[in-house]
């Protein structure tokens, strides 16, 4: 990764200042990949657990949760899922919401602050309904 | 001096829909639609961990006609866009990266996803344990 974006035909100065169209170069089509490639087999593997997902019996959830290839199974999927959906909305943002630098900058900094915290808070949720008191 | 805005991307309706395109703007939609599914998620595992009236009003969402309406809309968006993701990481490796098989491949996709949505979308109605064990007795 970091020889891709630190190609040589970038100058030094080019580089320090994160200008030109290339910005990171490759750097966020390349994590936009790696966060969406973990999602195809978590999907298939909780479609298997659908009668435990859907279960609508709180204590019965709790337990199918406090499992712990459930509870690694839903962190990976939220850290891949919050990040990817974030790293999306960039996209979304930079060609659509961008008509000054600042504004894009503004907003994705937003779009990051949410889905971090979301991120964040339902690992912690995960993590409490584990070692918690329920 | 005034600044100069910055250029953005030509909008859709200047093009004639075709599938190819109309995927591609689906793929988009679906990703910043399940964007928001990820607040549903958050909302799911508290009302698990909170309980009470927390979890009451959860239920409540999930078995109302707009909830239901929600979370099917989104079981197809996620294999959508999963698919459709695929789709992409195969066309990231230099393969089908033509019209035709664009084309086809893009047919098949819309199609798989309303037979998986359609499938497991009846799946999580079933208990399975009755289904598999019909003479236990609970």
């Amino acid at each position: 990764m970091t020889q891709l974006s630190n190609h040589p035909i970038r100058t030094p100065l080019g580089r320090a200042k994160g200008l030109g169209s290339a910005h990171s170069g490759t750097h966020h089509w390349w994590m936009v990949r790696m966060t969406s490639i973990p999602l195809i087999p978590l999907f298939i593997y909780f479609m298997f657990q659908l009668k435990y997902l859907t279960n609508p019996d709180r204590l019965d959830l709790v337990d199918w949760i406090r499992q712990p290839d459930t509870s690694i199974g839903l962190i990976v999927f939220v850290l891949c899922a919050f990040f990817h959906a974030s790293i999306g909305l960039d996209e979304i943002i930079a060609d659509y919401f961008s008509k000054t630098r600042a504004k894009a900058v503004m907003l994705m900094l937003l779009n990051r602050v949410f889905f971090v915290s979301l991120a964040v808070t339902s690992i912690y949720a995960v993590v409490y309904i584990n070692f918690g008191a329920i | 001096m005034s600044k100069k805005e910055r250029p953005l991307s030509p909008h859709l309706q200047i093009y004639k829909p075709q599938i190819t395109s109309v995927l591609s703007i689906l793929h988009r939609i679906t990703g910043a639609g399940l964007a928001l599914g990820a607040v549903l998620i958050s909302w799911w595992l508290f009302a698990v961990l909170y309980g009470g009236k927390s979890y009451e009003y959860f239920l409540m969402f999930r078995f109302s006609f707009v909830g239901g309406l929600l979370i099917t809309g989104f079981l197809w968006a996620f294999i959508y866009h999963g698919l459709n993701g695929i789709r992409h990481l195969v066309w990231d490796t230099g393969h089908e990266v033509n019209i035709p098989a664009a084309r086809k491949s893009g047919w098949q996709i819309v199609a798989a996803s309303l037979v998986l949505t359609f499938l497991i979308w009846g799946m999580a109605g079933q208990d399975f344990d009755a289904v598999l064990r019909p003479t236990m007795e609970y």
